[in-house]
């Protein structure tokens, strides 16, 4: 009888091991993941920068273009030249920005990947699945760890750097 | 005894996910839904009506996917792709979901 009841026990203990689902709500990763949300501020601040760099000179040429009159033909296309060289240095700016903040998102996506690893490692669940995978989550499940994922993933990594190369 | 316990709260501890699988492609393409349909040009009503339709069975969808996985006791639903990544054998509440939503849309069975 003892021997049945162990048995039944064992086997009760590992099925549910073997089929245990976790799930984190990660769409608002930008809310709840610090390096994430530093990393918008980032790129806003450095957005601004690239304006507040170029946008200037090339408010300054446009109005100089303005005052030109048509028989100045010359000095015209050298300020139209000028401000295409300008726009084309502040959209290069741009695509840099746009180069790190993919590295820096790729950065996160990797801690995020490993922050779900560790929840369901220490619960021993067969995984932790992102709620957008799903089609409906019971919401007497128990099963969710968007939290349990948050706090791992920011202590794993609170901050992310936006490398520009420059 | 104590064994018994440790197992026992093992067992409890981490009780099985019940999961249903739902093939919502299978269901799109019989139902010929898309969520990129775009909406027609105004003034043809008959297309602009059965877009309407394909919208409103589209938002459907989701309510009953859940009653479907509430009547079958479960905790989850998910595609049968996601299933078998997760090594899972789960039941199919497609012809379920399907059911409910021709019960609901009886015009376009």
């Amino acid at each position: 009888m003892r021997r049945l009841l162990a048995l039944a026990l064992f086997a009760m203990a590992n099925s549910a091991h073997a089929g245990h689902i976790l799930v984190a709500d990660l769409s608002e990763a930008y809310t709840h993941s610090t390096a994430l949300s530093g990393l918008l501020d980032a790129v806003d601040a450095e957005l601004a920068r690239i304006r507040t760099e170029y946008q200037p000179e090339i408010a300054k040429l446009q109005s100089q273009l303005r005052g030109l009159d048509k028989t100045q033909s010359a000095e015209r296309l050298r300020i139209a030249r000028e401000i295409h060289q300008i726009e084309s240095a502040a959209e290069a700016a741009e695509v840099r920005l746009i180069e790190a903040n993919q590295r820096a998102i790729a950065t996160v996506d990797a801690a995020i990947d490993a922050a779900k690893t560790a929840v369901a490692e220490a619960e021993s669940a067969l995984a932790l699945l992102d709620r957008n995978e799903l089609l409906y989550v019971s919401p007497d499940c128990g099963c969710d760890r968007t939290a349990a994922v948050f706090a791992d993933l920011n202590r794993r990594l609170p901050s992310v750097e936006l490398q520009i190369d420059r | 005894m104590m064994v018994y316990g440790v197992l026992l709260a093992g067992a409890l501890a981490a009780a099985p996910t019940r999961v249903v699988i739902v093939d919502i492609e299978a269901i799109e393409a019989r139902f010929g839904l898309s969520s990129e349909t775009p909406a027609p040009i105004a003034g043809d009503s008959g297309a602009q009506a059965q877009w309407q339709r394909q919208s409103d069975m589209l938002d459907a969808l989701p309510q009953l996917i859940a009653a479907a996985a509430e009547k079958a006791n479960a905790d989850m639903a998910m595609r049968p792709a996601t299933a078998k990544r997760l090594g899972i054998a789960a039941d199919d509440a497609t012809m379920a979901v399907s059911m409910a939503l021709a019960e609901k849309f009886p015009e376009v069975r």
